[in-house]
């Protein structure tokens, strides 16, 4: 097992595609929170510094798809297989790679949005506030919710096997379908995978924000669903690559 | 289970199918298919292009998965060895290849999922001769090195077997020499190599045995001396000054003759047959010579009528 996961880390880095991923999420993080830092009134929290990695969740999800989708599309997926007749191994080794990069990635995508919003507000009239409660939710709650787009992503990848497919279908997923839904059914949004997991990195909770907030599931057992949901996607994804020629 | 892996290890014969069939939608593609593959032989798996080769190739690496019968590999099947690149080095198209990933960070991740050392990357490499490429993406590559990528990904773990599909195809005549003359090195250091070509005169060279399919079912499994010899067609060329009085002779022997310009084309007759009705006729021949089928004459009535996609008319005359 251990051979497999160097093997797909290895794959991991060395294609054009993830790289460019990485930058742009970067990008997105650093320019969101810059954005944000010219666009707040006098006081900026963290999750204003945050919203751009919120925002890079979207190339999480992307990656996730990839990461599984273009070993298909180039049937570098017969090598593969051929060398690790075992495809359950593969795909798990694939599965905990992408959960490692997804967790370094936002960690460093959070210091990296952080540290570009402290600069900013340096030299605006703006005060970073990056303490008090809920601070630790954001923090730990956005490794969660990048994590969890990225099982679901690779989800979608193992169902789908086609990149371009998988990428549209998660696109389209979270902004059209969930978002048109939002609008007809405000109380079923605690059921969708993403929009549903809003609590789970929120620096204040749905329910503290007024009689009109939508409800939510709790921060836990949000993630926990969303996660249940991503899982059995991979499972679905599992046998389908299982039990289907290579 | 000692005594059992040593009897594997001694039985000769590497790559074992039983009774392989795989159907795709209402299409039998492989057709209870059972053959072997000596140890330590070049084995030629040939038929005509649809017949099924790559299909089979695929089943016995576990790739497709059959709808009845399975493969072994030194007695294991393919789901049960640890580190498989050891023991069987593969190479079924050599465009299953990322185009932005280098040529050695390919191989590299391939030998990493078998524990193979990094060193043994830049051994295959200068072993195929892509040292100086290695660095680049493999985006770039011709056919040609494409293909000399995947033999090197093949020998990664110095496999006793390698299997590879149509490795000439599509190759320029120095691509095709050189693989020619890689195959030649690596049975020459006593690997069992199972190499598939719908062309036997690519085959007829190197192989030792043959695995002939068409339509998905096994045609003969030969070498190429039998192959030709038993083909049946062989005819024999008789020649001497009385055309007539041999042509009664040898047709009233039971012979059946066509003519061949000035000569007799007999069939049914083995020369020393026909030499004593010469002789007990006293006809006087100037020559009589068995001729044996062509290899692709031999090839083309075994498979006839097995091809997927068949010329009408006198393109199927061969030149």
């Amino acid at each position: 097992m251990i051979h497999q996961m160097r093997s797909e880390w290895i794959k991991f880095r060395t294609v054009r595609s993830t790289v460019v991923l990485m930058v742009l999420a970067v990008v997105l993080a650093v320019g969101v929170a810059v954005l944000a830092g010219f666009l707040v009134d006098s006081t900026m929290r963290i999750d204003d510094a945050l919203a751009g990695v919120q925002v890079a969740s979207l190339l999480i999800l992307v990656l996730g798809v990839q990461i599984v989708g273009q070993e298909y599309r180039f049937a570098t997926i017969r090598p593969t297989f051929s060398a690790t007749p075992r495809r359950g191994r593969v795909i798990l080794a694939k599965l905990v790679v992408l959960c490692v990069v997804t967790t370094v990635a936002s960690v460093a995508l959070m210091a990296l949005s952080v540290l570009s919003a402290w600069l900013v507000t340096r030299f605006q009239d703006v005060r970073l506030v990056l303490s008090g409660p809920g601070v630790g939710r954001v923090i730990i709650g956005t490794v969660v919710v990048l994590v969890i787009h990225a099982i679901l992503g690779f989800g979608v990848g193992c169902i789908v096997r086609q990149p371009i497919a998988g990428i549209v279908i998660v696109l389209v997923w979270v902004t059209v379908i969930e978002g048109i839904l939002i609008g007809l059914l405000p109380e079923a949004v605690k059921w969708f995978p993403i929009a549903g997991m809003t609590n789970v990195n929120a620096l204040v909770l749905q329910r503290d924000r007024g009689p009109d907030a939508v409800e939510l599931l709790g921060p836990v057992a949000a993630a926990l669903y969303s996660a249940s949901i991503a899982c059995a996607l991979v499972a679905i994804g599992w046998l389908r690559i299982r039990t289907s020629d290579a | 289970m000692r005594a059992t892996d040593r009897r594997i290890r001694n039985d000769s014969r590497v790559i074992r199918s039983e009774g392989l069939t795989k159907r795709f939608g209402g299409r039998t593609a492989v057709d209870d298919l059972t053959f072997e593959v000596r140890s330590g032989t070049v084995t030629g798996f040939l038929g005509p292009n649809g017949a099924g080769k790559s299909t089979t190739m695929r089943m016995i690496m576990g790739l497709d998965v059959p709808d009845a019968g399975g493969s072994t590999l030194n007695g294991r099947r393919i789901h049960d060895l640890d580190t498989p690149m050891r023991e069987v080095g593969v190479l079924l198209d050599a465009g299953y290849l990322h185009p932005t990933r280098r040529a050695h960070h390919h191989l590299w991740a391939l030998a990493a999922s078998n524990g193979i050392p990094r060193s043994r990357v830049d051994e295959v490499l200068a072993l195929v001769g892509l040292t100086e490429v290695a660095d680049q993406r493999v985006g770039k590559f011709s056919l040609g090195m494409k293909q000399r990528l995947g033999i090197a990904a093949a020998l990664l773990g110095d496999p006793s077997i390698i299997i590879l599909d149509e490795p000439a195809n599509g190759l320029d005549p120095e691509g095709v020499h050189w693989i020619r003359t890689f195959l030649s090195y690596l049975a020459g250091q006593g690997r069992t190599v199972f190499v598939s070509s719908h062309l036997l005169s690519e085959m007829a060279l190197m192989a030792d045995d043959l695995v002939i399919i068409g339509g998905g079912r096994l045609i003969a499994e030969t070498d190429v001396r039998s192959l030709t010899a038993n083909a049946g067609g062989g005819s024999v060329i008789v020649r001497g000054p009385d055309r007539i009085g041999l042509r009664r002779a040898i047709t009233g022997a039971g012979g059946e003759v066509a003519d061949e310009g000035d000569a007799l084309a007999v069939v049914g007759m083995d020369a020393a047959a026909i030499g004593r009705v010469a002789h007990e006729a006293q006809l006087e021949l100037h020559e009589l010579a068995p001729r044996s089928t062509s290899l692709e004459d031999a090839f083309l009535q075994l498979t006839a009528g097995a091809q997927e996609y068949r010329t009408a008319g006198p393109a199927e005359e061969p030149s």
